[in-house]
């Protein structure tokens, strides 16, 4: 458990320096998760003790990302009064997304036996 | 100087209100058999945002009082590299198709909202917001950051467009006469993100762990690809 915050909080800290350093376009936090991602590819496994402490984090981000959510009480004057068009541009692009991501699915994953 | 300041000083109440918000939004959530309006982020932001209405509280002594927060979202997203590896060592032989379907159903998501927006007339901030709707949350907000957008309006975004997607994905797929669960669990994971792998789960294993690994490459690509281009094309 501790040595899994230990990695966590080391990858992010790479991730930060890295983007600061190199990288500015890419988010710190998404260079330690490739990172994490990679050294796990290159292990062939999760250690046993990450699973339960690695799924408590991810399961709660979205109350992590809750207040950053809720700023859209001070940003909503900034969206204007063309708000309405544009959560319907957001929903009909997810209906486009899926469609266009059904039938490529169905066209080429390989067809079970 | 008050040497024990009132937990209303301190932050402590709406940090407390918050994590009972949620949890009630959970609670919600778990009942509804994960239905996506009920998701908790819905249903705390319908208790939170009035509550700060009523006290007249500004969003940035809010934000400060959950500061806390909004920090641990740095160490959760890296911590997704697991069940994002997890997911990838259950998809095997099927794994470069379902990356081919999952770049291209991406670019479709990202670009499908920029080009609406960018026909509407909208301010540049709201159009490069739109771009990483179909990505998860945090992510999301971690390249809005980036790009030079609007952070709570890309949540907003992409909210709409998880439920829209959690809601609908599986019957676009009947819709063309698809019943295998891998398609589904693309479809969920491309279009709806974190509520659409809920969503797949919620069905089956299968559809839930495709959902998964839709939703991680597309987090990737989108991380990757959307600030060197936002920088090419402005």
């Amino acid at each position: 458990m501790l040595g899994f915050f230990v990695l966590i909080l080391a990858l992010l800290f790479v991730g930060e320096a890295l983007s600061a350093a190199f990288l500015p376009i890419i988010p710190g936090p998404i260079i330690g998760m490739a990172l994490l991602l990679g050294i796990l590819i290159a292990r062939g496994g999760v250690p046993a003790s990450f699973v339960a402490p690695a799924n408590g984090l991810v399961g709660l981000l979205t109350l992590f990302i809750l207040p950053a959510s809720l700023g859209i009480i001070a940003e909503w004057g900034l969206l204007g009064d063309g708000w309405p068009i544009f959560l319907t541009v957001a929903a009909a692009g997810a209906l486009l997304t899926a469609a266009v991501t059904a039938l490529l699915a169905w066209a080429l994953l390989p067809r079970r036996q | 100087m008050e040497l024990y300041p009132l937990p209303f000083d301190t932050g402590l109440a709406w940090l407390l209100f918050t994590l009972a918000a949620f949890w009630l939004g959970t609670l919600a959530y778990t009942q509804s058999a994960k239905h996506p309006v009920l998701n908790p982020m819905i249903v705390a932001g319908l208790l939170v945002v009035p509550a700060l209405l009523l006290t007249d509280t500004a969003y940035a002594t809010y934000a400060e009082s959950v500061e806390m927060l909004r920090w641990l979202t740095g160490p959760a997203i890296v911590a997704l590299a697991v069940p994002l590896y997890q997911s990838l060592t259950q998809v095997r032989q099927a794994f470069f198709p379902a990356l081919v379907v999952i770049v291209l159903g991406a670019s479709v998501a990202m670009a499908s909202g920029a080009v609406a927006m960018q026909l509407l007339g909208a301010d540049l901030a709201v159009i490069l917001a739109m771009t990483p709707k179909s990505v998860t949350t945090p992510v999301a907000m971690e390249i809005a950051g980036r790009l030079g957008a609007l952070e709570a309006v890309t949540a907003l975004f992409v909210l709409t467009a998880g439920v829209t997607g959690a809601l609908t994905a599986n019957a676009v797929c009947h819709l063309f006469g698809i019943q295998d669960h891998r398609v589904h669990g693309l479809v969920l994971g491309v279009t709806a993100h974190v509520l659409g792998v809920a969503r797949g789960y919620s069905i089956s294993p299968e559809m839930g762990t495709f959902a998964a690994v839709g939703m991680g490459i597309t987090a990737i690509l989108a991380a990757l690809l959307l600030p060197p281009i936002a920088a090419f094309v402005l």
